[in-house]
């Protein structure tokens, strides 16, 4: 056998191993499957769920107020705030507002970037009682706007905090404790819960699949003293079965991979109404479940190997 | 005889059986720590929502006050343990010599006797647990005992006053001294307010409250809670009262205060319904998920175990035993095994979910007695499973097969 043809002898001889004993490998195929999505679905969870928990939560209400008791809220630029995406301003309240006011809009500069439901029926769920800059009292003179209600991002609360405080003298801005602390607290937990559970999950999964496949291929000494007995090398032999298993993992991965993040996006879209595409998911979560699989595989795959290629040919042969 | 051939097979090969028994321990270990912390993670994580404020509000049906002293009956509803705090409140405006504002009297933090026996700690800084984080109240909470006061940060600086001044709120003629014991900074209404013991309150403006604020765990409402209850079948109905719906809450305090209306606080009863029904979204993928990964783990590794035993089963067929003789030894060996290793693993499940508990929530797991007969019966059916799935695999082939397969 020449040097070049090594490689595509070998990959027959893996592809015929494979094919040998179908039952075996579509079980290992399943098994690292299982591994992979678990993992790629549970991780994407893990790196979504606060992100969306957090706008759940923006339901409870805003995170910050801005007072003024005499002259009015200034305009401010939009520069100050963090990131558009991540603050929402949901209302505001007229001084001298009889009753909620419908219509109209908010006249800062940049309340184009703000979502429309910002601006429409929804922001009244939120317990404000008006909710544009402008308006008309209840005796038709203009009404002064003394209180906005704005939905921080909460990681960035301190800092914004500051910055309005310091840029808008004679505005008090106030963080809403309940809502902030409450918050914080309730997104921490939920974090650490869905990590704690899911890396439980990973790991039983793991030891478990990665003992099954031990078994599977510890029941293949046979074969590995077949091989020796034949002539071939230990590190041939090494290559083989390490071409198996790799086999193995990456397609039992990827199918695995590719389902488990299909099921992540569908809880979350289901679950937390996510509105991203499939495409969305986070491709790191995929590559997690790919190479929980392969180190599942390998795993299951290095102590049956090593231990048979320290056995006897001749008796783990005899009487064949 | 099955007996003890069973007995023996238990103690020979030891290794291999504590190999088995230690899969099924583990894999049910990890399904019971899984299953406590999604049936009490989820009320754990309830509770933190509490944090936003009160859920319902007690009124007198007909606008006029209520008698505090029947604030206790709400503690004897049957979801009585769904109730995390409450506070009877009374609003009036009082004067001073400068300026107009709103005392509200209520209980701060009392021990309320409750009706069956015990008391219970409740009022004001149960109902807000982000007023007792540092830094939202300078000096401290007024006691209930005491001619105290807490005022909200921007009453204070209208008002002109700090800690440790006596006050003297007025309405009408009567007048009452009150030194501030605290000043608020909530970021909301209350600190516009002043805050102080019920008893101040009601020598001001006289007995009764008008409102009780309550704090209650309730179940996401769904397509059920949101049915006329009129419309409902008689399972539907039953279903509706053993589930802890806030409406089913609502009308059980109203049926114990009779004469009073309860009304949910909207904002936050419908926030923390939506939200708690996205969380069962991800609650039931970690329970969906759990019990696939033990039921297949479980089952694989019994199988394997099985498949290693061969040689035993090639020697009672060659020895001429009948197939259901062999079965029934394996497969009650595997039970047995099964349950044993459950019974372990539900233990184990049970320290490991205090244990992650006690990092995520900050308290320990109540042992959920119910879920061990469960867990144990999982335990032995996968195993038994497994075990059915392997002897009837291996019993297909002839003796001589077997002896060969297990050198």
């Amino acid at each position: 056998m020449s040097a070049a043809r090594r490689p595509a002898a070998g990959t027959w001889l893996t592809l015929a191993a494979l094919r040998r004993s179908r039952g075996r490998t579509a079980w290992a195929v399943l098994v690292l499957a299982l591994v992979a999505g678990l993992t790629s679905s549970l991780a994407g969870v893990n790196g979504l769920i606060r992100e969306r928990a957090r706008r759940e939560l923006s339901r409870f209400g805003p995170n910050v107020m801005l007072r003024s008791a005499d002259a009015g809220l200034p305009d401010f630029p939009r520069e100050w705030l963090p990131d558009a995406t991540r603050l929402q301003a949901l209302g505001v309240e007229a001084a001298a507002l009889a009753a909620p006011v419908e219509g109209g809009a908010i006249t800062w500069p940049w309340a184009g970037a703000l979502p429309d439901w910002a601006r429409s029926g929804e922001a009244s769920a939120l317990g404000l009682e008006g909710r544009i800059r402008e308006a008309t009292a209840s005796d038709g003179t203009p009404a002064r706007v003394v209180l906005v209600a704005l939905r921080v991002d909460p990681r960035r609360l301190g800092a914004t905090v500051d910055t309005l405080a310091r840029e808008l003298p004679g505005v008090r801005v106030d963080v809403v404790r309940a809502v902030a602390l409450t918050e914080s607290r309730v997104l921490d937990r939920l974090g650490a819960f869905v990590l704690a559970a899911s890396v439980v999950l990973i790991l039983l999964c793991g030891v478990s699949f990665s003992s099954t496949l031990l078994a599977q291929w510890m029941a293949r000494r046979g074969e590995v003293a077949l091989m020796l007995s034949l002539g071939a090398r230990r590190s041939t032999v090494t290559r083989l079965f390490a071409q198996e298993i790799g086999a193995l993992a990456l397609v039992g991965g990827l199918a695995g991979a590719l389902a488990g993040s299909l099921i992540g996006w569908l809880v979350l879209r289901r679950g937390f109404a996510w509105d991203g595409s499939p495409w969305d998911w986070p491709w790191w979560a995929v590559v997690a479940g790919l190479a929980a699989a392969l180190l599942v595989a390998a795993a299951g795959g290095v102590v049956p190997v090593r231990r048979a290629l320290r056995i006897q040919a001749a008796s783990a042969l005899g009487g064949e | 005889m099955g007996l003890r051939i069973l007995l023996e097979g238990l103690r020979r090969r030891w290794r291999m059986k504590l190999a088995g028994f230690l899969t099924v321990t583990f894999g049910v270990a990890v399904l019971g720590t899984l299953l406590h912390l999604v049936t009490q993670g989820r009320d754990r994580l309830a509770v933190d929502l509490r944090g936003y404020g009160p859920n319902l509000v007690i009124r007198d049906d007909q606008g006029g006050l209520l008698d505090a002293s029947r604030v206790p009956a709400v503690k004897t509803i049957f979801w009585r343990n769904n109730i995390t705090g409450l506070s009877p409140e009374r609003s009036v405006t009082a004067e001073t010599a400068a300026a107009r504002y709103e005392i509200v009297g209520s209980w701060i933090s009392r021990d309320m006797p409750l009706p069956e026996s015990g008391t219970w700690r409740t009022g004001l800084l149960a109902l807000h647990p982000a007023w007792s984080a540092p830094g939202v109240i300078d000096g401290r909470a007024p006691r209930d005992d005491a001619d105290e006061a807490m005022v909200g940060a921007r009453l204070a600086q209208r008002l002109g006053i700090g800690l440790g001044v006596e006050v003297e709120a007025r309405r009408g003629d009567a007048r009452v001294g009150v030194r501030v014991a605290g000043i608020l900074r909530a970021g909301d209404a209350w600190d516009d307010r002043m805050i102080a013991p019920l008893p101040v309150v009601e020598r001001l403006a006289g007995p009764g409250v008008e409102r009780v604020s309550v704090g209650a765990l309730a179940k996401a409402d769904d397509e059920l809670s949101r049915r006329d209850a009129a419309s409902l079948s008689p399972a539907d109905a039953e279903l509706m009262t053993c589930s802890p719906y806030l409406s089913t809450i609502a009308r059980e305090i109203e049926q114990a205060l009779p004469g009073t209306s309860v009304a949910p606080v909207r904002r936050i009863a419908e926030a923390e319904s939506e939200y708690r029904g996205r969380l069962e979204a991800v609650l039931a993928l970690l329970a969906v998920a759990a019990a696939i990964v033990t039921a297949l783990g479980v089952h694989a590794s019994t199988r394997s175990a099985l498949a290693a035993r061969s040689a035993e089963l090639g020697i009672m067929r060659a020895l001429g035993a009948r197939t259901g003789t062999i079965a029934a030894l394996f497969l009650g060996e595997g039970v047995l095994m099964g349950a044993a290793g459950a019974a372990t693993g539900a233990l184990l499940g049970f320290v490991l979910a205090s244990a992650l508990s006690r990092a995520v929530f900050d308290a320990p797991m109540h042992f959920e007695v119910a879920t061990f007969p469960v867990l144990v019966m999982v335990g032995a059916l996968l195993s038994l499973v497994g075990c059915a799935i392997a002897v009837a695999q291996a019993l297909r082939a002839d003796a001589i097969s077997l002896l060969r397969a297990a050198r």
